[in-house]
């Protein structure tokens, strides 16, 4: 409220013509402003985040028959001033007089009060002279004018926010927050392209018309998202003169596809280097990686088939009928139940056509501590409380396995409640 | 929170090594922390020292007003010694993360009282800081009721005295001003929109017949632009003081070093407007250019084979496989003509 009234002042002051009115003299004038900071000081002031009262919000030109004093007509003794209108940036160079700036008979022991109510730092004597406010504002005024001047010359061009006037390049060279990016070195790929003359690929568009299901699908993506998926997704490939007819095609697609993959992101690592994003020598330190894993891998797989696979604990054997166990996962279901009996198959009897049983060994558990020792006992109870958790509540091993369709999806007893007609009221305690 | 320069580095060269790239909106986010050609507006980090009072409290918050939306506030105090090898690290730590490259840190003790240390970086590291002790200060809630500027304005800047070019430190803190309160730099702006001025005025102040130093006013005022009475285009400004308004004076400096200044000056090429060198405009007025092409590399050149040479190699397979097909099918005829002849009837 006060704000509007200050604003609705200041339009009052602008309307009425007489200087007495204006800010240097009259008891009126300062007594009305005195009002204004005597109701608004009250009030909570400008809160940082931007409660702005705007005067308008936008440019009012309104028609001021007389000039208030704080703006200097363009013919009297002015400083003039150099101008950076990049930065819309007037500097007076003039010599300014401090004897002007400090004062201390100018007669504005009013003025400088008016204005604002309180100071929040309040100037030392001993330290800081008292400023002659009005010369400042004189002063910014001045230059104030003659720099609208300026920005009012340059060209101003219509656009739909409104006419906006072109400014120059800036004047004042100001540091950059980074160093200029680095020029972009050419993969090699580029270079080879610029001095063979190929032109880079025309736009593809990002979804092609898949034939087969008739849908509109991405060009790159998974095997179902992709449109027009080659022979990986083909339940029949046909085998072609030079192929190993021994050899699953499909897998050898997915090894292709991984060599592929390997050698784009060498490539791509070795453009890195030459470029500098990278430090020299990880792209070799990545194919060694690479190489060593293989190797590793290469090795348990060999250890397998010497030492035969061992089964996990508990393998699926109940399927639906959509499903096939597979030839792998029956070896290891027979070799799980090949094993488990309380003498882990050493003296049960070979059946016909039975494959040689692998022994088992025992696998002694390790006893922290003796029997007795109330850690340990403390560590298996929260063992046993975990795994009981784990039972009723569920765990996310387990849930991310059902996901997977790892679980059971036939009907068994404990899918949904049944009732056997012998709930908890009808069992009778026998006496005696 | 833009990424330390060796996170950043990390960081790519795993993406690169084959890593998930990350969110779309985050790769665009991580992109504009990236030096680029043309900069825009510099984020400022305002902070608290080691102990700050509620005026200069006041004094960081009037800042973080005036320079919205750039300047980020920060709550706490910080144990940051400024002038120290640490706390410079510290605060260039404190301006990546919060995408700042100008900053200004508050404190006050006994020594050094309503201290200002205004300082800015180039490439994540210091470049220049200057200390100023505030002798005077009127904040925005100070100017209770009286209009103020919009959120995120320009301001029109300016420097009054002649000592703004005749010392060197008070050369180098105009420009530190300058980085400060301009805001965005644009190419065009709607005139209509400027509402107010910030005007620094340095003089020669002796205070108790001390040595004179220079002593900085700092005023901003609010502009109400009014048609010229005198019927000039441009209008004319109308100012009434809004605050914040500051005097100080420079208590300590510490500048760049001439070659990291010249390099923090240094523009990158593709900005400069060339010159066509290979247009000229001829008597009819007509713009005729020259094209200045490289040596070409006839040896290892591969062409595109002709539209006749490649219908002649179609010919002459489609020719040899008729001829195979002719010579299997006599073949075939002969030894059923055997047959024929050993068993009496056909196959």
């Amino acid at each position: 409220m006060a704000r509007k009234k200050a604003a609705a002042k200041m339009e009052d002051e602008d309307a009425s013509s007489s200087l007495a009115e204006s800010l240097e003299s009259s008891d009126d004038s300062d007594q009305s402003h005195d009002d204004e900071h005597e109701s608004s000081s009250n009030e909570d002031g400008d809160e940082e985040g931007g409660e702005y009262s705007d005067g308008e919000g936008q440019e009012e030109i309104t028609n001021a028959p007389a000039a208030p004093t704080n703006i200097v007509p363009s013919s009297g003794a002015t400083e003039q001033c150099t101008f950076d209108l990049g930065n819309l940036l007037a500097h007076n160079t003039h010599q300014l007089n401090p004897a002007q700036v400090y004062d201390r008979k100018s007669n504005n022991s009013k003025l400088d009060k008016t204005w604002y109510s309180s100071t929040t730092i309040e100037g030392d004597s001993r330290q800081l002279p008292r400023v002659n406010e009005d010369l400042l504002l004189r002063k910014a005024a001045e230059g104030t004018t003659q720099l609208l001047r300026e920005l009012w010359k340059l060209p101003i061009e219509n656009t739909d926010v409104g006419p906006m006037a072109k400014l120059p390049s800036v004047e004042t060279k100001l540091p950059r927050a980074l160093p200029p990016p680095p020029p972009k070195q050419m993969t090699k790929w580029e270079q080879f392209a610029r001095e063979r003359g190929i032109g880079p690929k025309s736009k593809r568009s990002r979804k092609v018309f898949d034939e087969a299901t008739g849908e509109w699908k991405y060009l790159t993506g998974s095997v179902e998202n992709k449109a027009n998926a080659g022979p990986e997704s083909w339940p029949i490939i046909e085998v072609k003169k030079n192929d190993d007819p021994m050899q699953d095609p499909w897998e050898r697609l997915r090894e292709e596809k991984k060599t592929r993959v390997g050698k784009n992101t060498e490539a791509r690592m070795r453009n890195a280097e030459r470029s500098g994003q990278l430090t020299k020598g990880s792209a070799n330190k990545m194919v060694k990686n690479q190489k060593r894993l293989e190797k590793q891998r290469e090795l348990t797989r060999e250890t397998e088939r010497k030492n035969g696979i061992t089964a996990p604990a508990g393998v699926p054997t109940d399927f639906g009928t959509d499903q096939k166990r597979g030839k792998n996962s029956t070896q290891l279901a027979l070799k799980a139940t090949q094993t488990s009996t309380a003498s882990l198959g050493r003296f049960d009897k070979m059946l016909e056509g039975e494959p040689e049983r692998k022994k088992q060994l025992v696998k002694k558990r390790k006893v922290e501590g003796e029997g007795t020792n109330s850690r340990f006992i403390a560590s298996e109870a929260e063992k046993s409380n975990a795994i009981l958790s784990r039972v009723m509540n569920g765990s996310k091993e387990k849930e991310r396995d059902v996901k997977r369709g790892r679980y059971a999806k036939g009907e068994t007893a404990y899918d949904y409640e049944f009732n056997d007609g012998l709930g908890a009221g009808s069992f009778k305690k026998k006496k005696g | 929170m833009a990424p330390t320069p060796h996170q950043a580095k990390t960081a790519k060269a795993k993406l690169i090594s084959g890593g998930k790239q990350p969110k779309a909106r985050v790769a665009r986010y991580l992109k504009t922390t990236e030096s680029q050609l043309v900069e825009g507006g510099k984020g400022s980090l305002l902070l608290k020292g080691i102990r700050c009072s509620e005026s200069m409290s006041t004094v960081l918050k009037d800042m973080r007003s005036v320079q919205a939306p750039h300047a980020k506030l920060l709550s706490k105090n910080n144990l940051i010694v400024p002038f120290d090898d640490a706390g410079q690290q510290s605060l260039e730590f404190l301006t990546t993360k919060n995408d700042a490259t100008v900053f200004a840190m508050a404190s006050h003790n006994k020594k050094r009282p309503n201290n200002l240390v205004l300082g800015r970086t180039f490439d994540r590291r210091v470049l220049d800081m200057v200390e100023i002790g505030i002798l005077q200060y009127r904040s925005l809630s100070d100017f209770g009721g009286l209009p103020k500027k919009r959120l995120g304005s320009k301001p029109l800047l300016q420097f009054v005295g002649d000592l703004w070019s005749s010392d060197v430190n008070l050369k180098r803190l105009q420009n530190l001003m300058i980085d400060f309160y301009r805001g965005d730099p644009v190419d065009s702006l709607v005139l209509s929109g400027l509402d107010h001025v910030i005007v620094f005025t340095a003089v020669e102040a002796s205070v108790g017949g001390q040595e004179a130093f220079p002593m900085i006013h700092q005023r901003t005022y609010y502009m109400k632009l009014k048609r010229d009475p005198q019927g000039g285009v441009a209008p004319v400004p109308y100012l009434t003081p809004s605050g914040p308004d500051m005097d100080f004076k420079i208590r300590r400096t510490q500048f760049a070093s001439p070659d990291l200044w010249k390099l923090a000056m240094k523009q990158p090429q593709g900005i400069k407007a060339k010159k066509k060198k290979n247009q000229t405009t001829n008597v009819f007025g007509e713009t005729i250019g020259r094209l200045h092409l490289d040596k070409q590399d006839i040896d290892n050149r591969s062409g595109k084979k002709s539209k006749a040479l490649r219908l002649a190699e179609k010919i002459e397979k489609e020719e040899e496989n008729a001829a195979l097909e002719a010579e299997l099918g006599q073949e075939e005829d002969e030894m059923n003509q055997e047959f024929e002849q050993a068993f009496g009837h056909s196959q």
